[in-house]
């Protein structure tokens, strides 16, 4: 649960210890990102590799590295790129007054977190792997400018396990609760545009935006909410109607809803995962007709970007255009690079 | 695609004939094909939806259908194909709506696919 909005001195009044070990590390690591987002992690740095599983990979690679030059910095960078990426619903924002733009700088991150019980992130991040309460553990001013702060909360995913029937004709349910880590990342960037990412909730059907608040009661004294204007989509998602014959072989289009004058929706799906709904002459000759003839707009899309020759994206990215209309979600986890590919093409195709 | 397989199809279930040359011409029509139950059997118009059901087994061992098992999500499309319903998990992640599922039979269509190549 969310704490409401708090003075900064009353911040993060408790969680669990934390725990800064090498296996505490590597855990969070194994966890967040896959074995083969690890070996190109190594092999980037000109380490060995090669792995068959998980326990070879650190005892065998990444252990012996540690003692041969590789850093925890290297591998808390590891941890950045693998769950700030990814598996996130993410609410755009433009800092308001632009001709007085001022954004937080390390002075002001400072004058923040000191005498306050974050005061620790000064030196470097938290790892959290279950706090009681959604708790900061990384604030900090990225190499291209973008001011990045984490958010680690506890979520639990309850999950029937049995059913027994009862004598008198009742039954009994047993459930289980497993807990979930939930990385949540605001980046703000030295143009004023702000994002804010809520980790997916993917045990229960919601929307994303009631998790906003929260987050903006957690980075309050820093980045206050009434100094950003939300950055709706609509002209994106027009955008990717409009271009969809031009971006075919970049953008493959699962899903498109839109919405005429007289209030119709008209959705349209694909069957099968891998298909696009305008290769389908018969789906693109409808919608475009509704698209014409009823004065609609594009309201949802479900894309894919995908992968390119020239790596980027280095893989397909799964995009989910809907929900709030400054929201966007990128549900599965996907690399920096191809993060900021979508980002850029969104805000390119918003303008 | 052998029309031998149609033709031996028509002579075990005469009163399909209709339904049989429909499905023959569906078949080999040359584009791609993706129908379910449903759609082939408002396509060919069976006498009898059973007999219908035996005809696709058939013309799927023969290899003329081949027949997937669609998992969909409950925003519509499907999240993922399977071979036969044995492989289908109990529990996926649904792309489509970025949640994950239980499985449950009202999430799964039964879908013939013809190549095309006539």
């Amino acid at each position: 649960m969310f704490q409401p909005r708090l003075a900064p001195e009353t911040r993060n009044l408790s969680r669990t210890t934390v725990v800064s070990s090498e296996d505490t590390l590597l855990h969070l690591i194994r966890n967040a990102s896959t074995i083969r987002q690890v070996q190109s992690f190594l092999k980037a740095r000109g380490l060995p590799s090669s792995a068959a599983s998980w326990d070879a990979l650190i005892d065998e690679r990444i252990k012996p590295a540690l003692r041969e030059g590789l850093t925890e910095q290297d591998l808390l960078d590891l941890l950045s790129e693998a769950e700030e990426f990814g598996h996130q619903h993410i609410f755009l924002y433009q800092r308001r007054g632009r001709r007085t733009l001022t954004l937080p700088n390390e002075n002001a991150i400072t004058r923040w977190l000191k005498d306050t019980p974050d005061e620790e992130l000064l030196d470097g991040p938290r790892l959290l792997e279950y706090p009681e309460v959604p708790t900061l553990s990384d604030v900090r001013l990225d190499d291209d400018g973008v001011l990045s702060l984490k958010v680690v909360e506890t979520r639990t995913i309850v999950e029937m396990v049995s059913e027994h029937e009862q004598a008198n004709g009742n039954f009994l349910r047993e459930y289980s609760r497993t807990p979930i880590r939930a990385v949540n990342i605001v980046r703000l960037h030295s143009n004023g545009l702000l994002e804010v990412g809520i980790y997916s909730h993917r045990a229960q059907v919601r929307r994303y935006d009631q998790d906003v608040p929260a987050m903006w009661g957690l980075l309050a004294g820093l980045l206050e909410a009434d100094d950003y204007a939300e950055w709706p989509l609509v002209k994106a998602k027009q955008a990717l109607w409009e271009q969809r014959a031009a971006l075919n072989g970049r953008i493959r289009f699962s899903k498109a809803s839109l919405r005429d004058t007289a209030g119709t929706i008209m959705d349209c799906t694909s069957g099968s995962a891998d298909s696009n709904i305008f290769d389908d002459a018969a789906a693109e000759a409808g919608l475009s007709t509704f698209h014409k003839r009823g004065s609609a707009y594009c309201d949802r899309h479900n894309l894919w970007w995908l992968e390119q020759s020239d790596g980027v994206p280095s893989r397909k990215v799964h995009v989910l255009l809907g929900g709030a209309p400054n929201e966007f979600a990128v549900t599965m986890q996907c690399s920096r690079s191809d993060y900021q590919h979508v980002l850029s093409e969104l805000r390119q195709l918003n303008r | 695609m052998s029309s031998v397989n149609f033709d031996n199809l028509i002579d075990k279930f005469p009163d399909e004939r209709s339904a049989i040359e429909a499905l023959g011409k569906l078949v080999s029509a040359g584009a791609p094909l993706e129908l379910t139950f449903e759609h082939l059997a408002a396509r060919v118009h069976p006498s009898s939806m059973e007999v219908l059901a035996v005809i696709l087994a058939e013309l799927t061992r023969s290899g003329d259908l081949s027949r997937i098992i669609r998992v969909e999500s409950r925003d519509q499309g499907g999240i993922r194909d399977f071979e036969s319903i044995q492989d289908v998990p109990e529990r996926m992640h649904d792309w489509r709506t970025d949640e994950d599922i239980e499985v449950t039979p009202d999430r799964l269509r039964v879908i013939y696919k013809a190549s095309g190549r006539g």
